[in-house]
């Protein structure tokens, strides 16, 4: 769970450096700190939406609240990622030689950032597996959206790559509001500008938290009779 | 042992379930179905009708009645499980309800790690510890308790589930059929052990197709049929009122 991604994304790098030339000062970070989280998100998704069918039985026969097995996935694949990161962030430092002050600045806002991106992952992977109980083809149609948003969120390619008419839908794409304060940049970026990005995630988390519990008033009724 | 007296009030329950829960849906479905109109499958299934019953402390009930008469669903709603679409159910004191030994056993595990997790699902507010020892002891598995659990015989895995389930005493105990399986001289060891639990517990709720352990296990009994109670009195008079359905069933 450590190596795969680590292996990926060296993959990943020489490819968009080396051959399709990507120019961006730190290119290789700013991959690894919007793919990583990406990549936790996806698996956790995948792991967790039929979970509640799968383990009805186990929640029926003993009562067990759902978010439980969501909590235990989701941890345990955040810590994954997290060793990850920490990982590559070190070997970065080590092979670069960038500043300590550089480095502390770009793993202290990765972690904030991380806190609404795996609140809003606990929060979407629960609903969705709520959904797929009633709905039995939920989790196949939240992987094609996963899929389409992977290609329209800048993380395999920066986000001035969009073409400057189209930028304003950046804004309409919940992944990109959630994943921008982690990703690393310029080394020079503004705390304000970094700020801002950062309570636009925390009050994106708060919609898609209040949303889920909507749908989880509706849902929870017959959750066990449906499983 | 308690603290105070457990007690479950059902008053005029009603369990309906639309066809959707027999028959999950599909986004696509849902389309689908705005320009369908609802076929006799959407139509609402009684699982339990205007049931009214009391429990109180130290009653031993027995649950009897044909397959899909509402026992199973009695017991999920008394639970937690399943949310009355009439009606209530007031509990007072915990509840400990056990339905398929084979449930929260994981093939990969061994007997011993098996153990473990199951005395948390079963007992989450005590400290498992105390008595995972006790139950690993009881089992009569000893070298096998640390092979994985996918190689144990049918005759094994009885042993280590009901030694479990069998571990500890609580204020209400819900038992839905879940002591077959073990072997004879298992079942004898095993009988005492359940009773003693019985006997400690506050509460017991006991379903089972078995006349004779209601006769041996219960001090009052209740017959469902059709999603209703029809009898509420003495183990004896609902053992014969049971047989006398069954009769009529093979008819």
């Amino acid at each position: 769970m450590i190596l795969n991604p680590l292996i990926l994304l060296s993959a990943q790098a020489y490819v968009f450096v080396a051959i399709f030339k990507v120019q961006m000062e730190n290119y290789s970070l700013y991959l690894v700190s919007g793919l990583l989280p990406w990549m936790f998100f996806s698996q956790t998704l995948e792991m967790t939406s039929s979970a509640y069918v799968n383990q009805g039985s186990l929640l029926r026969a003993f009562n067990l609240k759902p978010m439980t097995i969501t909590l235990s996935q989701v941890i345990d694949n955040a810590l994954n990622s997290l060793i990850a990161i920490f990982l590559v962030f070190s070997i970065h430092f080590i092979i670069f030689h960038k500043s300590l002050e550089f480095e502390l600045s770009i793993l202290s806002r990765f972690t904030l950032g991380f806190i609404p991106w795996i609140l809003t992952v606990i929060t979407v992977s629960f609903i969705v597996g709520v959904l797929h109980v009633s709905y039995r083809d939920t989790k196949f149609v939240a992987s094609f959206f996963l899929q389409v948003g992977f290609y329209l969120t800048p993380i395999l390619y920066p986000s001035n790559y969009v073409p400057t008419q189209m930028a304003w839908l950046l804004k309409l794409n919940p992944i990109y509001v959630l994943i921008r304060p982690m990703q690393v940049r310029s080394e020079n970026l503004p705390t304000l500008i970094w700020l801002e990005e950062y309570l636009l995630a925390w009050g994106l988390f708060i919609v898609i938290a209040l949303i889920s519990w909507v749908i989880w008033k509706k849902e929870q009724n017959n959750f066990y009779a449906k499983i | 042992m308690q603290k105070f007296e457990p007690e479950i009030k059902i008053s005029d329950l009603t369990l309906t379930f639309n066809a959707q829960y027999f028959y999950p849906s599909t986004w696509r479905d849902r389309f689908v179905n705005l320009y369908r109109p609802p076929s006799v499958l959407s139509q609402p299934e009684n699982i339990l009708k205007n049931i009214n019953l009391n429990f109180k402390n130290r009653e031993r009930v027995g649950l009897l009645g044909l397959n899909g008469a509402g026992k199973t669903s009695l017991c999920r709603c008394i639970a937690g499980t399943y949310k009355p679409t009439q009606g209530s159910v007031e509990v007072r004191g915990q509840i400990q309800s056990i339905a398929d030994v084979s449930i929260g056993l994981f093939p990969e595990l061994t007997g011993r790690e098996n153990i473990k997790i199951l005395s948390e699902l079963l007992h989450p507010d005590k400290e498992s510890k105390d008595f995972e020892d006790e139950i690993c002891s009881f089992s009569g598995l000893r070298k096998y308790l640390d092979l994985p659990y996918k190689h144990y015989s049918n005759g094994m895995k009885a042993r280590l589930a009901l030694s479990a389930i069998s571990s500890h005493p609580s204020d209400i105990l819900i038992l839905d059929e879940v002591f077959d399986g073990a072997d004879m001289g298992f079942r004898a060891k095993i009988g005492k052990r359940v009773h003693q639990m019985i006997d400690n517990s506050g509460i017991v709720l006991f379903v089972s197709h078995n006349p004779r352990q209601v006769l041996e296990v219960c001090n009052r009994a209740i017959v469902i049929f059709d999603s209703e109670v029809i009898l509420d009195g003495t183990p004896e008079e609902a053992v014969a009122e049971y047989e006398s359905l069954c009769r009529a069933n093979e008819n």
